[in-house]
């Protein structure tokens, strides 16, 4: 009798029911693979953004104590943020800390350990990413279907143009426009913050979002409309048709699955500086996130701040690469099978 | 189709970017009123601020305001640890032992002001010692309701000479308790330089040693001090909200100051500082205040203004003077002093000062913002301050025997930079822009081969200050140079002689910044007028120390009226 096996295979054969469990356990073994990979990438990345922000010139404890300070003062304050110790105690002070206890320091100039300020920051750059993120897929992906489907005609020519403008637009640029128009002009949003008394919370956050999301369409769009144009003459999508299937069917059934590799590339890289923010929007807006955290910290060579924000974004990126290359194998089975191929040779191709 | 599209935008393109070169000269509006703009001469002897400050004086009552909201820049901490003071919401919601007029003289706030002490009220000191002993009122309470005490004084002074960037406090030894109300501060030697001991006692904010305590960051994201404001909620990089304290602990009217007024009942600051938000802030309704707003925004706030009915705007000078240094070590050109005199002769103050928008020309590396400016007739002393001169720097260029090398110019202003390169390359010298970021110049400058100019600016209580922070030779790292890389002992004597009170003399002040210009060790550039924009119906505006303005503590009249 067969049997349901969860994801709707069913099975034949006890042999096709053995395969099936393979397959399953070769796929964990790619992902504990991957994460392993992604402990040694987390701690190569420490190393180096240490090293790198060792050599970069500028003195934190100068700009602390201010260009008017004696030597005298600029030694207690270099001594008090432990920059007088060498090279290799310094290095391993941060790297026993981030690995061992999870601390990433106290902040120079906010004088906060960087955990609690990254985290007391990160829910609001993460909601203003992810709806970001969404809105780019919700809107791109269908205009560039309906670009590639109804290709060289006006509405074609008009989405080209359009994405062409939203793209070579600086994001700084389009802000102040929407600013001026929905906050100066009209007075239906605030102009910049994230709370007040004027309006409802939620209304600061609409032009954020729609500044950071315009060219997140325009890019999703054309990549949308270049992936489809690749699938819509395939031999398989004529067949679908000749079968007589619903127009709609064949292209989210049978054409979609295929043309959004590329797409699932390119949101799945908007996902992974979801959480690095918007530095630019959050500057003109004032909204106090990720990205905004770590300007100050660069400017103000604020090492704890930049080591720790740049771990966590690499961190959060390695994750969101994983995540996106285990969805290639949920879309496209001959990619899962490479990945099961990969977990179960050892990480050896055939 | 595709073709033809690309050429109409690459027309657009060559259109908008012709259009972008040809600004016309005509006169708009706009030009007009920034013409009109007072000079900051002018704005220190305004009657109508003479006026304010009498209003203030009189103590005349004021509308309470339910809100205002200020737009500042963005602060990292609300921590009020340090001798460079902290953000406006640290004279709002803190106090100090004593602040600093506009005139830096200390007035007492914490200090007891009705003790005669022997140095000043609230101020026993006996002459030659390095001890000071501060008497203090005996109700001064913080906003957690803790009594303050001199131990909390101690407490707090020994806290930030530990754990704060203490600019100055070199002899500083400790604090202690010498009783429930008198603290003695410590030093290895008397504080007589000028504005030494105003350094300790005007840099040092005071709250209760058990606040601080239970505080797990100094007060980094939380407020508790004894000052009329007390904290209302912050979000870090957003804004800050602050609320008049009923329970001032100052309850005598006679002894609480103008700075320490509560006329609103409640502040919001918002960290903003692009230029653009915070114009559009003012009209949007979203700001009150805005301190130091950019000038190419400020006429439509003046008279005459589309925002006139709805805001005022105040004037004043900027404490900072922005200088041009030479580097004078071998290393560098500019050793020869014929290259620096021709430097300095080659460049056009006026000009520059026009270029950059709502600067005035230093008549010496000086400010009209200083109370011992008036002490010497700057405008009067020779030197290259005066106007440049194109046949003196021909001069001095032959006499260095100057092939066009290239001349360095260190800053962090792509804009000056810029400016003043063309002025140098007019005047046929190979200067070129070097622009970095601070924490980069501030290295750049300790390494002599990597420049030949820099432009900087500086501040302090006292113009003998502005140059002890500029040109002290105890500021660098070898300690026998200025940061411009001047070794010149009797240079290094006046300096420290101007910075005594009975050094700091005309004689003394003219005899340095003579030896400055005989040598070409610098060249003041300009002071900066800024102006604020505060609501209409302000008719005091009140300036605290380090100019800091205290929406708190102004004058409001009824909006209504």
């Amino acid at each position: 009798m067969p049997l349901p096996i969860g994801g709707g295979t069913i099975l034949l054969k006890r042999g096709r029911y053995i395969t099936f469990t393979k397959g399953l356990e070769d796929m964990w073994k790619y992902v504990l693979k991957r994460l392993f990979w992604l402990i040694i990438t987390t701690i190569c990345v420490a190393i180096l953004i240490f090293v790198v922000m060792w050599f970069v010139p500028g003195d934190p404890a100068q700009i602390i104590a201010g260009s008017d300070a004696s030597m005298a003062d600029i030694e207690r304050v270099r001594a008090q943020l432990g920059l007088d110790k060498p090279f290799l105690v310094q290095l391993w002070d941060y790297m026993s800390g981030i690995f061992f206890h999870l601390d990433f320091g106290i902040s120079y100039s906010y004088k906060v350990p960087v955990i609690q300020e990254f985290v007391t920051r990160l829910p609001r750059t993460v909601v203003l990413g992810l709806i970001s993120v969404l809105i780019t897929t919700c809107g791109g992906v269908p205009i560039g279907i309906m670009a590639a489907r109804h290709r060289n005609t006006i509405r074609d020519q008009g989405v080209l143009f359009l994405a062409m403008i939203f793209i070579s637009m600086p994001q700084f640029w389009f802000a102040e426009m929407l600013v001026l128009l929905f906050a100066q002009k009209l007075g239906w949003l605030p102009p910049f913050g994230i709370s007040g008394d004027q309006f409802p919370n939620i209304c600061y956050w609409i032009l954020p979002i729609a500044s950071s999301a315009i060219s997140g369409i325009a890019m999703t769009a054309r990549q949308t409309r270049s992936a489809v144009l690749e699938t819509i003459r395939a031999d398989f999508v004529t067949t679908a048709r000749a079968k007589g299937l619903p127009e709609r069917k064949v292209i989210y059934k049978h054409m979609l699955p295929n043309a959004l590799i590329p797409v699932v590339s390119d949101i799945g890289t908007h996902l992974g500086m979801v959480i690095s923010g918007s530095v630019i929007i959050e500057s003109v807006f004032a909204f106090p996130g990720v990205g905004s955290y770590m300007l100050s910290g660069i400017s103000s060579r604020d090492y704890p701040v930049v080591r720790g924000c740049i771990l966590i974004l690499a961190t959060f990126s390695a994750i969101m690469m994983l995540l996106t290359d285990l969805a290639y194998g949920f879309l496209d089975p001959r990619i899962k099978a490479q990945y099961i191929n990969y977990g179960a040779k050892g990480g050896r191709r055939k | 189709m595709k073709k033809i599209l690309a050429l109409v935008l690459a027309g657009c393109l060559v259109v908008a970017l012709m259009a972008c070169g040809n600004k016309p000269a005509e006169t708009t509006p706009a030009d007009t009123k920034k013409e009109e703009a007072p000079t900051t001469t002018e704005l220190v002897t305004d009657a109508k601020q003479e006026e304010m400050t009498s209003l203030s004086e009189e103590k005349v009552e004021s509308y309470i305001m339910d809100s205002v909201t200020m737009a500042s820049a963005p602060q990292s901490t609300l921590a009020p640890w340090g001798t460079k003071g902290g953000g406006t919401h640290c004279y709002m919601c803190y106090e100090m032992l004593y602040e600093m007029d506009a005139e830096a003289n200390p007035y007492p706030i914490l200090a007891d002001a009705t003790y005669e002490g022997t140095m000043m009220p609230g101020c026993d000191h006996e002459a030659g010692s390095g001890d000071y002993f501060i008497h203090i009122y005996d109700y001064i309470k913080d906003q957690k309701g803790n009594d303050v005490k001199a131990s909390d004084v101690a407490y707090c002074f020994n806290y930030q000479f530990e754990n704060a960037e203490c600019s100055g406090w070199n002899d500083f030894l400790g604090a202690e308790a010498v009783d429930e109300t008198t603290v003695k501060l410590s030093f290895s030697q008397e504080q007589n330089k000028l504005g030494q001991f105003n350094n300790v006692i005007c840099r040092q904010f005071i709250t209760s040693e058990k606040a601080l305590s239970e505080s797990a960051n100094g007060f980094a994201d939380d407020i508790c001090g004894t000052g009329p404001y007390k904290f209302g909620s912050y979000t870090s990089g957003a804004e800050l909200v602050l609320d008049k304290w009923d329970e001032y602990w100052q309850t005598n009217e006679d002894l609480r100051p103008q700075t320490q007024q509560a006329n609103v009942k409640q502040i919001k600051i918002v960290f903003q500082s692009e230029a653009s938000q915070l114009y559009l802030g003012l009209t949007t309704g979203a700001l009150d205040i805005v301190r130091d707003l950019s000038a190419d925004y400020v006429p439509e706030f003046m008279d005459g203004g589309q925002y006139a009915d709805q805001f005022a705007t105040y004037a004043y000078s900027q404490k900072f003077v922005n200088y041009l240094n030479p580097n004078c070590d071998e290393a560098s050109i500019m050793s020869d002093l014929n290259m620096r005199l021709a430097v300095f002769n080659a460049i056009n103050l006026e000009g520059l000062c026009l270029a950059l928008g709502n600067k005035t020309p230093a008549a010496a590396y000086t400010s009209d913002y200083y109370s011992d400016y008036t002490m010497v007739d700057w405008a009067g002393v020779e030197g290259y301050n005066s106007k440049p001169d194109a046949s003196k720097v021909k001069g001095y260029l032959e006499a260095a025997g100057y092939n066009g090398e290239p001349v360095v110019l260190l800053s962090g202003d792509s804009n000056q930079n810029d400016i003043m390169v063309a002025m140098l390359q007019q005047n046929g010298i190979n200067a070129t822009s070097l622009v970095q970021d601070r924490a980069t110049v501030n290295t750049t400058l300790n390494d002599p081969t990597a420049w030949d100019l820099t432009i900087g600016m500086m501040a302090g209580d006292f113009i003998a200050q502005v140059w002890e922070h500029g040109f002290a030779q105890g500021n660098t790292p070898e300690g026998d140079r200025t940061s411009n890389f001047v070794r010149d002992d009797e240079w290094e004597a006046l300096l420290q002689k101007a910075l005594t009170p009975e050094g700091h003399t005309p004689e003394t002040m003219l005899a340095w910044w003579q030896r400055a210009v005989d040598n070409g060790y610098t060249m003041g550039l300009f002071t900066a007028a800024s102006y604020d924009i505060i609501p209409e119906n302000t008719i005091y505006v009140c300036i605290g120390d380090k100019a800091m303005l205290l929406p708190g503590a102004c004058i409001y009249a009824d909006p209504a009226k």
